[in-house]
């Protein structure tokens, strides 16, 4: 299948809703206890949404004219985007293992979860929209 | 070379110290530390409940170093395509105890069938169901943790004074009614790890898992016990207190624990509220030994004094736990005393009037092995024990850390449901 510029803007668009739905449900995810079916569409869209942000991603890799100077911007993005991921697991990890630390109060143990788990997705919101907002400028996309 | 090219170089290094790092965890996922021993049975804690987290590590750093070595793609394309299997081959084997969660739960379910029957699931009303877990396992709770509910937790309760040591208790209990909440108030005695000779209560003995059975309306006692300052071992718990040190043997430490049985009688259970006609030994490692000894061993002639004879065990919860005490912890060993020897020793102590074993073992623990407990399972159940095994593939010891990793999330979701069915049986 030959992706082309209105295949990319779906990518973009699925993902700012994916990224901006997995923000609002992890939200809910405090709010309302453990509901079955939240949850488990919760679980699916943070799949989803993980997959297609590293897909697009490698999409501008290969897309991007990287000699314009807002293709190099998009992917200097990326690159952050990477360092976000890297910063959110370990900022996930530290959280998640400190919950069962009495040195540590339970502010900073879910500060720290959620700040892990909301930058990245808020990143790739950006991330996405930004993307999608290039895509009319010709200088940037390696398409034909 | 300029700046840009130094950072490019430095970061493409660190990524593949990460790839590497993927696989070391990889192999300690499979092997455990029981291959290289030293300090890798004390990693192997950290791994399984750490993969999920890691597989997201390496796939980012694979993608990074395909951004930086874009140019190879044409140039040396097989050199850029080698990466792309490296890093999903090593994310890949990390993903293996995540994959292996659907096996974890078709196990759980088959032994608890064995233990409650085929229809175990319609002896919890929908009223209580609603307090628990709905699944086993959410791939977003994962990530977000399992949301807390409203407790009340005490710290630092002084419980014996005595042989120059000072022993305490954190307790946690629910701040709604008990007998509004599956718990009802029950007791759970929960004993610390450390193999005898090190760690101590709260961090290392999973407070979150207190802090959940809390909000489940159950009375949870994290107990101190005397720890032996004359026997050294490699994987010592780290935070362990002075002042519960002394020259003891694992008697004495079941006789401390014999102590808060009877001043929980007396005292504690009206002071919190507890349910002294539904108590639970729990505990890990060396801790797991101890709960044991105490759940199996209340009926036991040997340790008829030592326990209060008015609480009424309703289930033994040992995690990766020895069947037995080594003999050199002993006041004598088993060739002097063999009497002595067996009132430590799990099975022997078991017989068709105890109560129901819910046990947590993961597979690849380096330090309590899977074989010999799944020899345990098998003798507590030729003896008329009611014993439930929840294996854990590629689970190393202590993997219970995490309370919302896929190993956490599972355990809680059957412990939580043995509680409330364990509790009815008379």
């Amino acid at each position: 299948m030959k992706i082309g510029k209105k295949q990319v803007k779906y990518l973009c668009m699925i993902l700012c809703g994916t990224n901006i739905s997995s923000i609002i449900l992890g939200i809910i995810h405090y709010i309302i206890y453990l509901n079955i079916v939240i949850e488990t569409i919760f679980s699916i869209i943070i799949v989803f949404s993980w997959f297609l942000n590293i897909i697009l991603i490698l999409f501008n890799e290969f897309k991007i004219n990287k000699s314009s100077s807002t293709g190099a911007k998009i992917n200097l993005l990326g690159y952050g985007f990477i360092g976000v991921q890297i910063i959110s697991i370990f900022f996930l990890v530290g959280g998640l293992f400190l919950l069962n630390a009495n040195w540590f109060s339970p502010l900073l143990q879910y500060s720290l979860i959620l700040l892990g788990f909301l930058s990245f997705f808020t990143y790739g919101a950006i991330f996405s929209y930004l993307s999608m907002k290039a895509l009319d400028n010709r200088e940037v996309w390696k398409f034909e | 070379m300029n700046k840009r090219r130094i950072f490019k170089v430095i970061l493409g290094v660190l990524s593949i110290l990460v790839l590497i790092l993927g696989t070391f965890w990889a192999f300690l996922l499979f092997f455990g530390g029981r291959i290289l021993r030293g300090i890798t049975i004390v990693i192997e804690e950290f791994v399984a409940q750490s993969s999920v987290l890691m597989v997201g590590l390496c796939i980012a750093v694979t993608i990074l170093l395909l951004k930086l070595l874009a140019s190879r793609r044409v140039k040396h394309p097989k050199q850029y395509y080698a990466i792309i299997i490296i890093g999903l081959t090593i994310s890949g084997l990390n993903a293996v105890s995540l994959l292996a969660t659907p096996y974890t739960i078709i196990n759980a379910d088959l032994e608890f069938e064995d233990a409650f029957g085929l229809n175990w699931r319609n002896s919890i009303p929908p009223n209580i169901q609603n307090y628990f877990l709905p699944a086993p396992y959410f791939f977003s709770s994962h990530f977000l943790s399992i949301p807390e509910k409203e407790i009340n937790i005490e710290t630092d309760v002084l419980f014996y004074n005595g042989e120059n040591i000072s022993l305490y208790f954190d307790v946690y209990m629910p701040v709604k009614s008990a007998s509004e909440l599956p718990g009802n108030g029950s007791i759970i005695i929960n004993l610390h790890p450390g193999a005898w000779m090190s760690g101590g209560k709260g961090t290392w003995n999973m407070i979150s898992t207190s802090k959940y059975l809390a909000g489940q309306g159950y009375v949870v006692f994290d107990i101190e016990y005397g720890l032996i300052d004359w026997f050294e071992y490699g994987a010592a718990a780290p935070d362990t207190p002075e002042y519960v040190m002394g020259n003891f043997t694992i008697e004495d430490q079941i006789r401390h624990i014999g102590i808060f049985t009877n001043r929980c009688e007396s005292e504690f259970a009206a002071t919190y509220g507890a349910n002294l006609d539904s108590v639970y030994f729990m505990g890990r490692s060396a801790g797991a030994h101890l709960a044991g000894v105490a759940g199996l061993g209340y009926n036991y002639g040997f340790h008829n004094t030592t326990f209060s004879p008015n609480m009424v065990v309703k289930g033994v919860i040992p995690l990766y736990t020895p069947s037995a005490a080594p003999e050199f912890l002993l006041k004598e060993n088993k060739s002097i005393n063999p009497d002595l020897y067996n009132a430590y020793d799990l099975v022997h102590l078991a017989d068709a009037q105890d109560p129901p074993v819910l046990m947590f073992q993961g597979t690849s623990d380096g330090q309590v092995w899977i074989e010999r407990v799944v020899t345990l399972e098998a003798d507590l159940e030729s003896k008329g024990v009611d014993t439930c095994l929840l294996k854990f593939p590629f689970a190393g010891h202590a993997n219970d850390f995490v309370l919302s990793s896929n190993i956490g999330q599972v355990w809680i979701y059957y412990l939580e449901r043995f509680l409330y069915l364990t509790q009815n049986i008379s």
